[in-house]
């Protein structure tokens, strides 16, 4: 029943954005050709700008014939670099900031003695009408090269582990165990009423930079010891896909587990931006998912330094931590054992700098004179 | 609690920290009864090793007794005496199960930081930066040890801490050093640093049937020692020594069948390599310098075997990579896998074959370590090693060298030579897995 509704993750790709991307083609190659002829409007303005400075200077009321020289070059910069790389929006958008440089030397030049005003009021009238021309086409062309970088993020990892493949995919098979190293994933939950071990379609949890993201998948295809497939539902906003594959390891000893993963964010400029930016998270985040994968099973644990103490750090250090690692993260908090974490030593609540107030009993000798107040930082510390 | 804590180049101190818990189910809390400086450290000192943060509690050779352990841990009860190994291992992974516990897959939860650097990443450390993990070290009254049920090695007789404390990292460094060279009887083994690993190296390769050892170093007391304590047959100082001509004359122009570079990357130099290490140090065009290494290589016999077990944390200039292939050198590292020689060290310890306890010259209070960094890292007073004693209260002034050397003077600037272990390696580990 799972299958009835469902194409390959590539054909509902394609059906899903079959018109949208007709357009994106047709955008996209306009706004390179536009930016093409904006990059040879700057060598053209540029060669003008060097070779006839003095003309030029004086047709538009700026009569420093050095000034508009250099202006030229940068003209012939930004045109150079726009002609050499057509689809990088960065190089159309220094033409923005060019025309904005130029409205500024026109806008001072009006306060000269000696200045030309309708001669300056002409040339301020063109340059604005280029820099709209500029900003439009900047936009464009971002636009366009935004959204190919929003196709699909395809990633491929593997790891070996020194279980069965049996074990391993029972392991994985029940859904439910995935937060316990996937630190991102909160909670995944069946959703069609069966065990664990045998429910098709899940409810996915996952805390995200903007909030809570949430999805269901189904798992398409599922053959024991080998291979687990999943996708996400149609209709959630977060189209993905993925493939957990179990196969005989190197050496002879073990499992090589290889996670395949296929997802494209959520539409919009937004997302696509931020997922541009991002574009080199997922296979980080994904490596130390498998990695904590592997603990988990090997070890029954996740190796950590979350919670342990350490001497004052400056805020910037404790911004740093934690912004920087995902690995920081200690997941299941309901693992065997783990529930043990006995936060207390961390908090506000133990050694406010007495020094002897270990939850110990202290050596034969009390630690002297250490009363002085000082603060006490711990790693992670966040609740 | 107190722990030692690093903030910056040549800035530690003693900061009133919270006390470690129990975190995962296979740790335990052990309050520590000794706690060395190791060389190593000198290198966080310096600066020299990155990712290091403001407030990192420093220290990686620890011992002392149990205070609480995890569900997990069915080997060790409360008040159990151990000594704990520098580095942090799983007991599980494909490493560990070859015996190559310092190669842990599992332990180092920074391990892509440390993939970012050399490419793969080797076990946690306690105490030595993030590339290997960020734990928290043991120069400190109490510490959590990750994976307790397979590191720690339960002490139950009378030994004394400073007979045993050593097994935690330099006297196994030492004896795999030593190891690695695959010494065969007669040979000629060469040793560059008499600081402590360097004088373990030259007890284990006596143990291990060298005929003849040769330390070198510019330290006479050093120097002395390894005669003296270690049972070195000769001794070079290299300031006043050319040391190639010295080996030649003593191998018949063959070499040493195997060298030891027990300096690291700190090494110091007289001449113009030294120069030229520490220009291409200062414009940043080297991270470690590797004048000792070229050295052994330069002097190893042909076929011979180079052994480092000096740490090396990035990268060395103007490797004699021709030496290397065309003498057909081995070359030989890695961090300490510490559990393999755990047991069979601590026989012969109690067997009386090794006391590994002369090579302190210093005790001190843990209030004591910022004062402790400096007098090790300039070898003031003679100092070869410092114990720090987290139990103990302040005990004033800087005290009680023994060890024959009485008050000595302070000596020497440079911070160099006689390094131990800690993070870093050239090569391979030869997977020479006995034991």
């Amino acid at each position: 029943m799972a299958n009835t509704d469902g194409h390959s993750w590539d054909e509902r790709r394609r059906q899903q954005s079959g018109e949208r991307s007709a357009e994106q083609r047709s955008t996209n190659s306009d706004a390179v050709r536009l930016a093409r002829a904006l990059g040879w409007f700057s060598i053209g303005l540029g060669v003008a700008e060097i070779a006839a400075s003095r003309g030029l200077g004086t047709l538009v009321g700026i009569q420093r014939p050095w000034t508009v020289r250099a202006l030229g070059l940068r003209e012939l910069a930004a045109g150079a670099a726009i002609l050499t790389r057509p689809r990088e929006p960065a190089f159309l958008w220094s033409r923005v900031a060019g025309d904005a440089m130029d409205l500024a030397l026109l806008g001072a030049a009006f306060g000269a003695r000696d200045a030309h005003r309708l001669r300056l009021t002409a040339a301020l009238g063109s340059v604005g009408a280029v820099t709209a021309v500029d900003v439009l086409a900047s936009r464009r062309l971002s636009a366009a090269v935004m959204g190919q970088h929003a196709a699909p993020v395809e990633i491929s990892l593997s790891v070996g582990i020194d279980r069965s493949a049996d074990e391993l995919y029972r392991f994985w098979r029940d859904m439910t165990n995935l937060p316990r190293f996937m630190s991102s994933v909160r909670e995944v939950r069946p959703l069609d009423g069966l065990p664990p071990e045998q429910a098709r379609r899940w409810h996915w949890t996952a805390t995200a930079p903007a909030g809570l993201l949430q999805w269901e998948s189904e798992i398409i295809e599922e053959r024991p010891a080998e291979l687990i497939s999943w996708r996400s539902r149609s209709g959630t906003p977060l189209a993905s896909e993925g493939t957990v594959h179990f196969s005989a390891a190197l050496n002879g000893a073990g499992t090589l587990v290889r996670l395949r993963t296929r997802y494209t964010g959520a539409s919009g400029a937004a997302t696509a931006t931020v997922a541009r930016l991002l574009r080199q998270l997922p296979r980080q985040q994904m490596k130390a998912e498998l990695r904590r994968f592997k603990q988990l099973i090997e070890t029954g644990e996740i190796a950590t330094i979350d919670g342990q103490p350490a001497g004052p750090r400056s805020p910037m250090v404790r911004w740093f931590q934690r912004v920087i690692p995902a690995t920081r993260k200690t997941p299941a908090p309901d693992d065997a054992g783990l529930g043990l974490h006995p936060r207390a030593g961390t908090g506000t609540g133990t050694g406010t700098g007495t020094g002897s107030a270990s939850r110990w009993q202290k050596p034969s000798i009390p630690a002297g004179g250490a009363g002085a107040e000082r603060s006490i930082s711990t790693e992670g510390a966040q609740s | 609690m107190k722990a030692n804590c690093w903030y910056g180049s040549t800035d530690v101190r003693v900061e009133e920290v919270a006390d470690p818990h129990i975190i995962n189910p296979r740790d335990a809390i052990v309050r520590i009864t000794s706690s060395a400086i190791c060389g190593s450290d000198l290198h966080l000192y310096d600066g020299y090793i990155p990712t290091m943060q403001q407030g990192d509690i420093l220290g990686h050779e620890f011992m002392g007794e149990v205070m609480e352990v995890g569900p997990g841990v069915k080997n060790l009860k409360v008040g159990d005496r151990v000594v704990v190994p520098f580095p942090i291992a799983c007991g599980a992974c494909f490493f560990c199960k070859r015996n190559l516990w310092s190669l842990c897959e599992n332990s180092n939860p920074n391990a892509v930081l440390a993939e970012k650097l050399w490419g793969r990443s080797p076990c946690g450390i306690f105490g030595y930066s993030h590339l290997v993990g960020g734990y928290a070290g043991g120069q400190a009254e109490y510490a959590r040890v990750p994976f307790a049920d397979v590191g720690p090695i339960k002490i139950e007789d009378g030994l004394s801490d400073e007979q045993v404390l050593f097994l935690s990292d330099i006297l196994p460094t030492g004896y795999m050093a030593a190891e690695n060279c695959r010494i065969q009887p007669g040979d000629t083994v060469a040793v560059w640093g008499c600081g402590p690993v360097g004088q373990f190296s030259i007890v284990s390769a006596k143990l291990l049937g060298a005929e003849r050892v040769i330390a070198i170093d510019r330290f006479e007391e050093r120097l002395r020692m390894a005669r003296e304590r270690a049972g070195a047959d000769l001794t070079l100082n290299y300031s006043t020594t050319d040391i190639n001509e010295v080996l030649d004359d003593l191998t018949g122009g063959r070499g040493p069948d195997a060298c030891i570079d027990a300096v690291g990357m700190e090494a110091h130099l007289p001449g113009v390599w030294g120069l030229y290490d520490r220009a291409k140090k200062a414009m940043r065009l080297e991270s470690d310098r590797g004048g000792a290494l070229r050295q052994a290589i330069q002097a190893c016999r042909n076929g011979g075997v180079v052994s480092v077990p000096g740490v090396y944390g990035g990268l060395i200039d103007s490797m004699p990579m021709g030496a290397f292939v065309n003498k057909a050198l081995t070359l030989v590292s890695g961090q300490t896998h510490v559990h393999r020689y755990l047991r069979p060290l601590l026989e012969r310890i109690q067997k009386g074959e090794l006391d590994p306890s002369f090579i302190v010259t210093h005790r001190l209070a843990l209030d004591e370590a910022p004062q402790a960094y400096e007098i090790f890292k300039h070898k003031q007073q003679e100092c070869v090693k410092v114990v720090l004693k987290p139990g103990e209260r302040t005990a004033g002034r800087s005290t009680l060298g023994d060890g024959g050397n009485g008050a000595g003077s302070a000596r020497g600037n440079g911070n160099d030579g006689a390094t131990e272990r800690g993070v870093g390696s050239v090569g391979a580990d030869a997977g020479t897995t006995r034991h």
